[in-house]
């Protein structure tokens, strides 16, 4: 495409800022310092959680921009990916830091009960939930993919070996139908 | 499932047989953060911000620029590509229906919103740093993260963009208000 045309009409647009959550000033403070590395809606778009590399994850009602703050949990390790199940039951979280195992997790929502999906050897860089609910994709810089049970915490298949870079994204919207 | 790393290689993978159906590009170089992947509507292919080149590590942070749609079944790429970002892509969003298609760059601040099925760009927004975005579950809200503050911003995407990928609705709602 001839970027030319479209782009002057384009930028007469102007997003409609709804609101801005967040926001702590940063500062030197190694424990003040933290960035938004994963978001993710809840799927009735009323509430938002987002990943910090400060080890949490947080959580906002999206009708009064408040913080939801018994949704505001403490990780082991940087929080790389989060991700909310389509029932709003359960919150996923991916992450690790450099030279470190990797860490995968999953938080009832209502209990703040964690379980851990242990196998990956380095940082879990992105996850995705099955549309069923029972199912997650966790991919890892320890070069694989992995496919769990979400209840139950067990691997499903994998470890599927992606060459000898790191996997940067995964994408579930085909699991169910074919390990059926 | 499908997995791509460092916007150099994409692998579609066969988990009941766990093999490897398909692949393109080797990786190698590529940037970081990643940007994601996602099957289109009925699985018939895929959309990834991909760089096709052999960059040495100096210049790989400055891509991939473009984002593609690949045929699930060939890995062939599919119509045009999505052509505008001039730096490295580091946020992805499609819509629930695949109509939408949202990206951001970190390094030419933009956020840009493009029809899928006709690859037009709608609008590109001047944003400072935008680093990743999601759209709403209903697509119609976008919200995003930046480099330099711990903040997630939150917008409504402009009506008349909205009315250009869905203008059934928007005929409906002004049908509603009139009666």
């Amino acid at each position: 495409m001839a970027p030319g045309s479209t782009w002057s009409a384009a930028t007469a647009n102007k997003l409609v800022d709804v609101m801005t959550l967040g926001g702590e000033q940063r500062t030197n403070d190694k424990e003040e310092e933290s960035d938004f590395q994963s978001i993710s809606y809840f799927l009735d778009g009323k509430k938002m959680i987002g990943g910090l590399t400060n080890n949490s994850f947080r959580g906002w009602d999206l009708q009064t921009g408040e913080e939801i703050v018994k949704a505001r949990f403490v990780c082991e390790q940087e929080v790389r990916a989060v991700a909310v199940s389509s029932d709003s039951q359960r919150v996923i979280t991916g992450g690790g830091d450099w030279n470190n195992l990797g860490e995968l997790k999953a938080y009832e929502v209502e209990t703040g009960t964690m379980k851990t999906f242990d196998g990956h050897s380095d940082t879990v860089d992105c996850i995705d939930i099955s549309v069923d609910n029972k199912l997650l994709a966790s991919g890892s810089h320890d070069h694989t993919a992995r496919i769990w049970d979400l209840n139950t915490a067990k691997l499903v298949a994998g470890p599927f070996e992606c060459g000898d870079g790191y996997v940067g994204a995964v994408d579930s919207r085909k699991i169910r139908r074919s390990l059926q | 499932m499908k997995s791509g790393y460092l916007g150099r290689c994409l692998e579609i993978w066969d988990i009941q047989a766990q093999k490897l159906d398909g692949r393109v590009g080797t990786g190698g170089g590529g940037t970081w953060p990643d940007t994601p992947v996602f099957w289109t509507t009925e699985d018939r292919s895929i959309v990834a911000a991909f760089s096709f080149e052999d960059v040495d590590d100096s210049a790989s942070h400055q891509s991939p620029t473009t984002i593609y749609e690949f045929d699930s079944s060939t890995l062939e790429t599919v119509g045009a590509p999505f052509e505008g970002h001039t730096v490295r892509i580091t946020g992805l969003a499609l819509s629930f229906d695949c109509a939408l298609l949202a990206s951001t760059s970190d390094f030419d601040n933009t956020i840009k919103l493009w029809a899928f099925e006709s690859r037009q760009l709608l609008v590109s927004f001047d944003v400072h740093e935008p680093r990743i975005l999601i759209l709403s579950p209903n697509s119609r809200q976008l919200a995003y993260t930046t480099f330099d503050t711990s903040r997630i911003h939150l917008y409504d995407i402009p009506p008349d963009i909205l009315a250009r990928i869905w203008p059934e609705q928007a005929t409906s709602s002004v049908c509603i208000f009139n009666a």
